[in-house]
């Protein structure tokens, strides 16, 4: 049996619905992205599951018991927030001494748990300080810290990391997933930054007006989009309408296609992949080149329509300038229908 | 450049002085024994304070503006503290209606609301003209604006419903993470609102004269009273009155700070 399971959940604010029938089930100690773009119903979702929004319909079991009615206190369950939520007013060491503090633990204990929390997420020296005396990366921290000293059954992250700057945002994601895999704790985490999503989870979940399109792992999601939505909002897939994809690659279908920008290579800068299979050459002309680190992203102008092409930045290759005709070739073996 | 800038502190300073000038010469005048056709005093001395701060009827004054202004002060908090809570957490969408209902003490002139004022007091259910109630329930409306003012804007600066969730979340309830979250973090404005209001509402003069005059002398009411004794005794009640408003307010900048 799995550890959490939700069941036909729906919430409507007044009359508008965020979502209808929302089903899926978690195991315990399970990392879970939540992926989808802005006002999908994450944070609504996220919410009704900590017991901040009451639902219209449908249940929530954790372990077993029935949540769907119980106050956000009592559900055991902590949630850390994209504005930090940090009580200004206290210290870092109040902040995460609160929750202990309303459960009416000894203070032994509460000292004990604070110590912990503060040495796993590093901020030792700092137990003194005031919010408003830490940096970003430091609140969430400490917010992080406040939330796992409460030994919650799940843990919820509504964009904890979008405040933040690159490289922090890139050094905290990580230590967040090496403390949920110690402490093998139930997580579901929010974003709207795919690269977050494919990096941390063990399975996303990807969001659209209020339902979940497809769920699974991230080489899944990534390699086999459900849907058109999907392949767009996922790893810039090219996404052809069924008559261009029909004339450009000669496919007999009556869906959209959707094809990875690295899964096309420039035939006179490449060598071909004898293992796959490909399509014929398809001429186009260079539009705009664009330098993304260890990739090199081309915009290809076909008689088909346009065509986004990666291909791994090689110190060998020059960059090609625009307007180049170039000779272009589909790996047939990544090309995805979908509806 | 330089020249300029010497210009504006001239400005700024011959503006104190001339502000200031009044009150020094006040000051003087409430040390002096005799002030007559000289250009300074005969003599110093602080026989008019002792004389005043031993007058009872002075103190009894003073003891009684104070008490009326620490009872509309605290009827105020009682009343507006919980009022912001509720509007700026359950019904944020009405902050408009209460700025509006709090500029409303400011549309009337005072010497007109005590008419009304006057009138709602003087019958069921509250039968309080001339006793010392219906300044403090007069007392509180005028100050109710300023304390709103300062309270909503510590509010404002809060993200409350996060905040409030994160308590829930935390297994405060709504009361605990009130006091425990929310008020300590507004204290600062509503300390400051509280001095702040207290050294006007200490030097209101209007309505205590109209609404209860010498039937509970206030200290405004006591310094109109007393405008026929001797200057010099008159100038030492401004000037202690004057520090008394001067160290509170100074208090409440510093507490701003
Ligand atoms: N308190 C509310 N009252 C009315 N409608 C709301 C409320 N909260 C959210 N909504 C609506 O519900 C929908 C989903 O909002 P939600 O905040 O869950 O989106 P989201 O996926 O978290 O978006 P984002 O990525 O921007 O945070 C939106 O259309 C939003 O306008
Ligand atoms: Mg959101």
């Amino acid at each position: 049996m799995s550890y959490v399971e939700v069941t036909n959940l729906a919430k409507r604010f007044d009359s508008t619905p965020v979502f209808k029938e929302i089903n899926f089930t978690i195991n315990k100690g399970e990392f879970i992205t939540l992926l989808g773009p802005s006002g999908c119903g994450k944070s609504t979702l996220l919410r009704c599951i900590a017991g901040l929004n009451s639902v219209d319909n449908g249940s929530i079991l954790v372990d077993g018991e029935d949540i769907t009615s119980l106050p956000a206190q009592r559900r055991g369950i902590a949630m850390v927030f994209q504005s930090y939520a940090l009580f200004p007013n206290m210290t870092v060491t109040d902040n995460i001494a609160f929750g202990l503090k309303m459960q009416k633990l000894s203070s032994d204990e509460i000292q004990r748990r604070v110590r912990e929390g503060i040495e796993m997420v590093e901020l030792n020296g700092r137990e003194d300080h005031y919010p408003h005396q830490l940096s970003g990366g430091q609140r969430q921290r400490v917010a992080l810290a406040r939330s796992l000293v409460m030994q919650p059954r799940i843990l919820l992250l509504d964009e904890p990391l979008s405040a933040l700057d690159a490289k922090i945002r890139k050094n905290l994601r990580e230590q967040i997933r090496l403390i949920q895999q110690e402490l093998n704790l139930t997580t579901i985490f929010v974003t709207h930054d795919q690269e977050e999503a494919l990096t941390m989870s063990d399975r996303i979940f990807l969001m659209n007006s209020g339902q979940i399109v497809q769920s699974g792992s991230a080489e899944e999601i990534y390699t086999e989009p459900a849907d058109a939505f999907v392949a767009s909002f996922i790893g810039n897939y090219n996404l052809l309408q069924a008559e261009q994809a029909r004339a450009m690659l000669g496919l007999d279908t009556q869906l959209k296609v959707a094809i990875r920008p690295e899964s096309i290579l420039i035939s006179s800068l490449s060598p071909v992949d004898t293992r796959s299979h490909y399509s014929q050459p398809i001429s186009g002309t260079v539009k705009s080149s664009m330098l993304l680190g260890n990739v090199i992203r081309y915009r290809m102008d076909t008689d088909n329509g346009e065509l986004v092409v990666d291909l791994l930045n090689r110190s060998s290759e020059r960059l090609v300038s625009r307007g180049t005709q170039l000779e272009l070739q589909v790996n047939m073996d990544e090309v995805r229908e979908v509806a | 450049m330089q020249n300029s800038n010497r210009f504006h502190y001239g400005v700024v300073y011959g503006i104190f002085a001339i502000l200031l000038l009044p009150l020094l010469s006040t000051a003087l005048y409430s040390l002096a024994t005799r002030w007559g056709a000289t250009i300074l005093p005969d003599g110093l001395t602080f026989d008019w304070y002792i004389q005043l701060w031993s007058d009872p009827r002075f103190l009894l004054a003073f003891g009684q503006s104070i008490l009326i202004c620490l009872g509309a002060l605290a009827l105020g908090t009682l009343l507006i503290v919980p009022t912001i809570f509720v509007v700026f957490y359950y019904f944020p969408r009405l902050k408009w209606v209460m700025n509006l209902l709090i500029l409303l003490p400011f549309a009337v002139p005072p010497v007109v609301s005590s008419v009304g004022l006057l009138q709602i007091y003087a019958d069921d259910p509250f039968p309080i003209v001339g006793t010392p109630w219906i300044l403090i329930f007069t007392y509180f409306t005028i100050a109710l604006p300023f304390m709103y003012r300062a309270i909503a804007n510590s509010m404002h600066a809060l993200n409350l419903p996060d905040l409030m969730d994160a308590a829930h979340l935390l297994g405060a309830s709504t009361w605990q993470a009130f006091l425990l979250v929310v008020l300590p973090n507004i204290r600062k404005g509503l300390i400051v609102s509280l001095f702040l209001s207290f050294s006007f509402l200490f030097s209101e003069f209007v309505f205590a004269n109209i609404l209860v005059g010498t039937r509970y002398e206030t200290l405004q009411v006591y310094l109109f009273n007393m405008r026929h004794t001797s200057g010099h005794f008159t100038s030492a009640l401004v000037i202690s009155y004057f520090m008394f408003v001067l160290i509170f307010t100074w208090i409440a900048n510093r507490l701003n700070k």
